[in-house]
C-alpha cells in the first residue's frame, strides 16, 4: 500500500513541476502588444515552414505577439483543437493552412461562433468565402498556375511520352494544378479527372503517381514511373520536394539526362535544381511571401482598412536558370532589409475567385 | 544426533510483518546436521514464510538466522545457494522451455574454453545425478514433456546437485504418487545418513512422524512446541497445530459396492488413448474413489466426464440416458461438475468476487428481465457460503484474497450452485491442512447422503480410506480393484495401483 | 494456493471474521463505499492538481468554453474507449478501431454524397462497423492466435479498404451528421450549451457501465479475462461469448464513426488515425488490467479525462506540442506500474 503513495505522490510531483516549469516560462507582456496571430501549421512540409517564418516577420514588424498551432500527423482532429485553443487563449486573428476542405468548414464555424477572424491560405471554397468572419483566401489560381508551365512545355519541351508526379489528392490544389497543366498542353480528354493515357499533340500522356508533396514518396514515384515507362520523355513534378526525390530516382535509373523535368514552387533546392540544370523550368510561388501578405491583409482588416470576404491571387513568377533574379526566394526574412521591401510593397489587390 | 554439537542451522526470534498481517513472531529453531526436522501449522501459519526467510526469499524484520555458526545478514536466495541451502517449493520452480539437464545445471554448467557450455559434459553428470536417485528421467527431455511428479524429483535433483548442506522440502509429496513418495523417503534417509540437515515442511503428519527426529509446530506466526517425535504422536500434534481438539472424522460407513439406488453414472467398456476397456457404475448417495498413479487414468476419467475429451469406443451413460458432451457447458447443464485439480489457477477468477465465482456456472438463477441482481447474487451466494462455513469478508470479497483451503470450498460452492446430481473432484485435499481436509470429508459426505454421485479422483488413497464408500483402483489404464472402502487397506491399494514395492508403510 | 501470510480464520461456521489490521478505516465506510478500489482513482487526482496549477498560472485556461472544448476533443475517444475497456477486460483487445472508425464514415459518407437518407445513411456506417466487428469475433473465436495479431491484420485489411473506397480523397461534407455532432445543444436547463457530442458520449459511457455491472455477458467478460480456463470449466461459452464482444464493439466504433465525422465535418481513412493506441492507453490508466479481469467504464472515463487535460494543458502552458506525447507517455508507464503494484 505504501509503496502505491510513493508512485502515487512521485506521479503528482511530476506533474506539478511540469506544469509549473511550463506555465513560468509564459513572459509578461513586454510591451503593449496589439494581441496574437495564431497560425495553423498543417502538416510537416518544409512549405508550410517557409509560410510560418514567413507571417512571423511580418507580425513581428507590425507588433503583434504570434503563436503556431502545430498539425504534424495532418490530422482533422487536431486542426479543430488548434482553432478551439487559438481561441481560448485570446487569439485576435487566426491565419495559416488547414488540413482539408471539410475540415476548414468546421474550424471556421467554430471560430465564427466565437468572433474571431480567419485568413487562409489555400483552401478557398464559395461556401466559406461569405461567412462573417472571414477574412479572406490566399492561394494561387491553381489551374492557371498549372497551365502557365504546360504552356511553357508545349513550346519548349521535345516530344515524347509524358508523366506526372501529383501531391497529395483531395484538397483540390493537386488537381488543379494538372488540370491547368493538361490544359497548357492542349491535351484531348478529360482533363480535370487528369487520367491517363491521353493525346497532346507531340506528347503522350501516359503515366500518373502521387509522390503526397514529400521527397522519399517522390523518389518511389519516380522510380515506379521508370519502370512502367522506360522511354520517359517529359516529368511533370507538382512541387519541387518531390522533384528533387524524382530526380535521385533518375539519377540511380541513370536516366536524367534522358527526362526534361519541371516543377513547382520556387524552393532554394528547386532553384539549385534550376541553376544545375535538371529542371529546365519552374513556375514558383513563395510561400515566405503569402504568409507575410497574409499577415498584412489581416492587420489591415483589424484596423479596418479592408473589407472581409476577398480572394486573393498569390505572386507567382515561371522561371527558367535565365530568369531566376526574378524568383521571390523563399528564404527573404534571413534579411532584414528584404523584409522590409517586402512590407513596402503595396497591398495586396482583391481579384476575382475561380469558379 | 547428538545434543551436543553445534545446530547446523539456528532461526534466533525472527519475525516477519506484512502490511496487515504478522506473519511470524519471535519462532526459533535450531536443526542439527544429519537431523530430519519436521514442520508443521495449519495454512496460514507462517509454515511457507519461515522457509522463504530461510532460503532468502525474504529477509525478516527481527531476529537472525545463523548457519553453521555465522549469523547471515540479508541474503538472496543465490546467496543462499552458495551457502549450501537448498529448497524444493510446492509447486517446482523450473524453466519449463529447458531440458532437465539445464535445469539442474542452472548456474554452474561445466564450461569448455571461453565459456561455452559443454552440453555433452552436463548431460553426462545429470545422467549420473539422476541415477543415483534412481530416477529414470532422460537428461535431455524439456521440462514441458514432463508430468509434475517427475518435475518434483527433478527439482529435488537439482536442488542437491549443488552439494547442499540443508535441504528444505515444502510438501514435497503433493505432486507424487505412493510409489514416488517411498523413492523420496528412501532419498531423505540416504541424505540423513550423509549428514545432510533435512527441514520438512509437510501436512501429511504420517509422513513427518515416519521421517523426522524432531517436530516444530507453528500456530499463527508463533512457536508452539518443538520435541522429539518420540515423545509425541498424531492426535497430540493436531491438538496443537489448532489449539484445540479435532473431532474424529466420520467413519465411512460400510457399504457394499452398490447401495441399492439408481445408477448415476456408467462408463461402459470405454477406451482412449490412456484407457483401456474401463467399466465403472456410481449411485446415487454414493461416494467412490478412484486412486492410481499419476498417468494411469484418473485424470483421464474426469476429462472424458466434462466433456474435455471423447471416448474412443465405449459408452458414457448419465441417469440412464445417453452422454457425450461436447465441453463443459453441456455437462453442467446435464447436470455433472468437475472441481478441477488446480483450484487457483484453473478454478476461479481472482479478481472476481466470491459471489461472482460461484453464480458463474448458474448466471442465469440470478438473472432477471435480462440484467444480473446484485442482491439477489449476495443472497444466493451467502446460501453457500454459510453453508461451507467459507471465511471471507463478505461475499463481494475477491477470491484472490482468501486462504487455500477457503478457496477450495469456493469450488466446492460452485459444484453446489451448478446443482450437479454427478460431481467429479480432482485431488480435493491436495495442499490443504488436516482440519480443512475433515471438514471436507465431512461436506462430500453430507452431499451423498442428499443423494449425489460423488466421484473422488485422488493419489492420497489413505485420504480417501477415510471417507469413501467404495475404492475402484487404476493401473496403466485398467481397473484392477473395485472395492468396498472397508474391505481394503492402504497397503493392499498400494500393491495394486504400484506392483511390488519394497518398502511398507506403518 | 498455500496463502501462508494470511492470518488464519477460525473455521467455525456462523462466527464472524475478524478484520485483518490495518483495514480498519475502510470497514468503517457502509458497505457499497468498503468495495471500491480508491486507488484507482489516481488519474482524477492528478487531473485536479494539473487543472489548478495550470489555471493559477494561464490566463483563459479556467473558461467554460475550454473546458467544453476539452470535451469535444475527447468525446470519440471517449466513445471508443468505452468498448475497448470491454474487451480488454475480456483479455482482449482490438487494433482495428482506427481504420474501422474510417470506415464507418466513409460508408455514411458517401451515401449522404448520394443524397440517401440521413438515417439511412448512419445505418450503414454503424452496420459497416459491426460486421467488420463480428468479423473480428469471429476470428478471434475460432483462432488460438491472439488478437493483437488478428485485429492488427484487419486494420492492414480495413487501410486498403478505406483508401480504395474514397480513391484517397476524403468525403467533403457529411451534412446531415454535421449538423447533428458538429455544433452545440441548446443554453439552458437541460444542456447548457454543451457541444452535441456530449450526449452520444455519456449514453455510451452509461451504456457501458450498466453492461459490465449487470448484464450476463459483461459478467462473463470479466471472468474469461479473468481466467479464461475457469470460466470454460464453469460452462461459460466462451466463443460465443467472444463473438457477441467484439460485435458490441464493432457497434461502439460505429457510433463513435459518426461523431467523429459529424464533428469534423470530413470522412476520409485518416480520420482516427491512433484511435486503437490511444484508447488503450487511455483504458490503461484508467485501471482496466492489459491482461484481462478488471477494469471499469468511469475508471477508464476518467483516463480519457486526464488524456484531454494533459494535452491542452501542455498548450495553455505554452510548451511545444512535442511534450504532449512525452507527458502521455509517461502517464501510461505510470499507470503500468500502478496496476503492477496492486496485484
Amino acid at each position: 500500500m505504501s509503496k502505491l503513495i510513493r508512485i502515487a505522490a512521485a506521479l503528482m510531483i511530476v506533474a506539478a513541476l511540469a506544469t509549473v516549469v511550463g506555465t513560468a516560462k509564459a513572459p509578461a507582456q513586454p510591451k503593449a502588444s496589439k494581441g496574437t496571430i495564431a497560425f495553423l501549421l498543417s502538416g510537416p512540409d518544409l512549405y508550410y515552414q517557409y509560410g510560418l517564418k514567413g507571417a512571423k516577420a511580418a507580425a513581428t514588424r507590425l507588433g503583434y505577439d504570434f503563436k503556431v498551432y502545430p498539425n504534424p500527423n495532418i490530422s482533422p482532429s487536431v486542426e479543430l483543437a488548434n482553432v478551439q485553443n487559438a481561441i481560448a487563449q485570446g487569439s485576435k486573428a487566426i491565419t495559416g493552412y488547414s488540413v482539408g476542405l471539410a475540415t476548414e468548414s468546421a474550424s471556421i464555424t467554430a471560430a465564427e461562433r466565437a468572433n474571431v477572424p480567419m485568413f487562409l491560405i489555400y483552401g478557398y471554397s464559395p461556401k466559406y468565402m461569405d461567412k462573417s468572419n472571414v477574412v479572406g483566401f490566399m492561394q494561387v489560381d491553381v489551374v492557371k498556375y498549372g497551365k502557365e508551365l504546360g504552356n511553357y512545355v508545349r513550346t519548349h519541351a521535345p516530344g515524347g511520352k509524358l508523366a506526372i508526379i501529383t501531391g497529395q489528392l483531395g484538397r483540390g490544389d493537386a488537381e488543379g494544378y494538372r488540370t491547368g497543366f493538361l490544359q497548357g498542353l492542349k491535351c484531348k480528354g478529360n482533363l480535370v479527372k487528369g487520367e491517363p493515357p491521353m493525346t497532346c499533340g507531340k506528347f503522350q500522356y501516359v503515366a500518373t503517381e502521387t509522390g503526397h508533396w514529400l521527397r522519399p514518396a517522390g523518389l518511389t514515384a519516380a522510380q515506379n514511373i521508370i519502370a512502367k515507362v522506360p522511354d520517359l520523355k517529359i516529368l511533370f513534378s507538382e512541387n519541387d520536394d518531390m522533384a528533387v526525390g524524382a530526380h535521385t530516382a533518375l539519377v540511380n535509373a541513370h536516366k536524367d539526362k534522358q527526362v526534361y523535368m519541371v516543377s513547382m514552387n520556387g524552393a532554394p533546392y528547386g532553384i539549385a535544381g534550376l541553376q544545375a540544370g535538371w529542371i529546365k523550368a519552374e513556375n514558383t510561388d513563395s510561400p515566405s511571401l503569402e504568409g507575410l501578405n497574409s499577415v498584412r491583409l489581416i492587420d489591415a482588416y483589424l484596423n479596418q482598412k479592408i473589407d472581409g470576404n476577398k480572394f486573393y491571387l498569390s505572386h507567382t513568377v515561371l522561371a527558367t536558370k535565365a530568369g531566376i533574379r526574378q524568383i521571390v526566394p523563399w528564404n527573404f526574412f534571413t534579411s532584414p532589409a528584404l523584409v522590409t521591401k517586402y512590407m513596402r510593397a503595396p497591398l495586396l489587390k482583391p481579384s476575382t475567385p475561380p469558379r | 544426533m547428538t545434543e551436543t554439537q553445534q545446530p547446523l542451522l539456528a532461526v534466533e526470534n525472527v519475525d516477519k510483518h506484512f502490511p496487515g498481517v504478522q506473519a511470524l513472531k519471535s519462532v526459533s529453531l535450531t536443526l542439527v546436521a544429519g537431523e530430519v526436522h519436521g514442520l508443521v501449522g495449519q495454512n496460514g501459519a507462517g509454515k511457507s514464510t519461515l522457509v522463504k526467510c530461510i532460503s532468502g526469499v525474504y529477509a525478516p524484520d527481527g531476529g537472525c538466522i545463523v548457519l553453521d555458526g555465522e549469523p547471515i545478514g540479508t541474503y538472496s536466495p543465490k546467496h543462499a545457494v552458495d551457502l549450501g541451502i537448498a529448497v524444493v517449493h510446492q509447486r517446482a520452480q523450473l524453466l519449463p522451455w529447458l531440458s532437465v539437464a539445464e535445469n539442474v545445471m542452472l548456474g554452474h554448467f561445466p564450461t569448455r574454453v571461453r565459456g561455452i557450455i559443454d552440453r555433452h559434459r552436463a548431460n553426462q553428470l545429470t545422467r549420473e545425478l539422476l541415477e543415483r536417485f534412481r530416477l529414470e528421467i532422460d537428461p535431455e527431455v524439456k521440462v514441458t514433456q514432463l508430468a509434475t511428479p517427475e518435475r518434483q524429483q527433478v527439482a529435488i535433483a537439482k536442488a542437491l546437485y549443488g552439494r547442499a548442506k540443508l535441504l528444505i522440502l515444502d510438501e514435497p509429496t503433493a505432486a507424487l504418487d505412493a510409489a514416488r513418495a517411498e523413492r523420496l523417503f528412501a532419498l531423505v534417509e540416504d541424505l540423513q545418513r550423509h549428514d545432510v540437515g533435512v527441514l520438512y515442511v509437510s501436512h501429511h503428519l504420517e509422513e513427518v512422524f515416519r521421517l523426522a527426529d524432531r517436530i516444530t509446530v507453528l500456530r499463527d506466526g508463533e512457536l508452539v512446541a518443538t520435541r522429539p517425535t518420540c515423545e509425541l504422536d498424531q492426535s497430540e500434534v493436531v491438538t496443537l497445530m489448532a489449539g484445540r481438539r479435532l473431532e474424529a472424522p466420520p467413519r465411512a460407513p460400510a457399504k457394499a459396492a452398490g447401495n441399492g439406488k439408481a445408477e448415476a453414472i456408467v462408463l461402459e467398456a470405454v477406451s482412449t488413448d490412456v484407457l483401456h476397456d474401463v467399466a465403472l457404475a456410481v449411485h446415487a448417495g454414493e461416494v467412490v474413489g478412484i486412486t492410481g498413479v499419476i498417468g494411469a487414468g484418473g485424470h483421464e476419467i474426469a476429462r472424458l466426464l466434462f466433456g474435455l475429451d471423447r471416448p474412443r469406443t465405449g459408452r458414457l451413460l448419465l441417469g440412464g440416458n445417453a452422454y457425450a458432451p461436447r465441453g463443459p457447458l453441456q455437462a453442467i447443464d446435464r447436470g455433472l461438475f468437475t472441481v478441477p485439480e488446480d483450484a487457483a489457477g484453473e478454478g476461479l477468477v481472482p479478481w472476481l468476487s466470491v459471489a461472482a465465482n460461484i453464480t458463474l456456472v448458474d448466471l442465469p438463477a440470478i438473472t432477471r428481465a435480462g440484467l444480473l441482481s446484485l442482491g439477489r447474487e449476495r443472497a444466493f451466494a451467502r446460501r453457500f457460503v454459510d453453508r461451507l462455513a467459507i471465511a471471507a469478508r463478505s461475499p463481494d470479497t475477491p477470491v484472490r484474497t482468501l486462504s487455500g483451503g477457503n478457496q477450495q470450498k469456493v469450488l466446492l460452492a460452485k459444484a453446489l450452485a451448478a446443482e450437479a446430481g454427478v460431481l467429479v473432484l480432482e485431488e480435493p485435499t491436495q495442499g490443504v491442512d488436516v482440519h480443512a481436509k475433515a471438514e471436507i470429508h465431512r461436506i462430500v459426505r453430507a452431499l451423498a447422503a442428499e443423494g449425489k454421485a460423488v466421484i473422488v479422483i485422488s493419489t492420497d488413497i489413505r485420504d480417501l480410506l477415510e471417507f469413501v464408500d467404495r475404492v475402484v483402483a487404476l493401473r496403466d489404464g485398467q481397473v484392477v480393484e473395485d472395492v468396498a472402502a472397508a474391505e481394503t487397506s492402504y497397503a493392499e491399494l498400494l500393491d495394486l495401483t504400484v506392483g511390488a514395492v519394497k518398502a511398507v508403510a506403518s | 494456493m498455500s496463502a501462508e501470510t494470511r492470518v488464519p480464520v477460525p473455521e467455525v461456521p456462523g462466527a464472524a471474521p475478524p478484520a485483518p489490521a490495518g483495514a480498519r478505516v475502510r470497514d468503517r465506510l457502509p458497505r457499497p463505499l468498503r468495495e471500491i478500489d480508491w486507488i484507482a482513482f489516481w488519474p482524477l487526482a492528478v487531473m485536479v492538481l494539473i487543472i489548478v496549477v495550470t489555471a493559477l498560472r494561464s490566463p483563459h485556461y479556467f473558461t467554460v468554453f475550454n473546458f467544453e472544448n476539452i470535451l469535444s476533443q475527447v468525446a470519440p475517444l471517449g466513445i471508443v474507449t468505452m468498448g475497448q475497456t470491454i474487451l480488454l477486460i475480456s483479455a482482449g483487445l482490438d487494433l482495428s478501431v482506427g481504420y474501422n472508425i474510417a470506415l464507418a464514415s466513409i460508408v455514411t459518407g458517401l451515401l449522404l454524397e448520394r443524397g440517401q437518407p440521413l438515417w439511412l445513411c448512419i445505418a450503414a456506417g454503424i452496420a459497416a462497423s459491426t460486421v467488420v466487428g463480428f468479423t473480428n469475433g469471429v476470428l478471434v473465436a475460432q483462432n488460438r492466435a491472439h488478437p493483437f495479431i488478428i485485429t492488427l491484420g484487419m486494420s492492414i485489411f480495413l487501410f486498403g479498404l478505406d483508401t480504395q473506397l474514397t480513391g484517397g480523397a476524403p468525403v467533403n461534407d457529411m451534412k446531415g451528421l454535421y449538423t447533428a455532432f458538429g455544433g452545440y445543444l441548446p443554453n439552458g436547463f437541460p444542456f447548457f450549451g454543451l457541444p452535441s457530442l456530449t450526449i452520444p458520449l455519456l449514453i455510451v459511457v452509461a451504456f457501458t457501465f450498466a453492461f459490465l455491472r449487470w448484464s450476463p455477458l459483461g459478467r462473463r467478460a470479466y471472468a474469461i479475462g479473468g481466467n479464461e480456463e475457469a470460466a470454460y470449466l464453469s460452462g461459460v461459452p466462451i466463443k460465443r461469448s467472444k463473438i457477441y464482444l467484439y460485435t458490441l464493439m464493432g457497434v461502439l466504433v460505429g457510433i463513435t464513426g459518426m461523431v467523429l465525422a459529424g464533428q469534423i465535418n470530413e470522412a476520409s481513412f485518416n480520420l482516427a488515425q491512433n484511435f486503437e493506441l490511444e484508447s488503450i492507453a487511455c483504458a490503461v490508466i484508467g485501471g482496466t488490467a492489459l491482461f484481462g479481469g478488471r477494469g471499469g467504464a468511469l475508471r477508464s472515463l476518467q483516463g480519457v479525462a486526464l488524456w484531454g487535460v494533459v494535452q491542452n494543458a501542455i498548450v495553455f502552458a505554452g510548451l511545444s506540442s512535442n511534450y504532449q506525447e512525452m507527458a502521455l507517455g509517461a502517464v501510461i508507464v505510470v499507470a503500468v506500474m500502478v496496476q503492477r503494484a496492486q496485484r
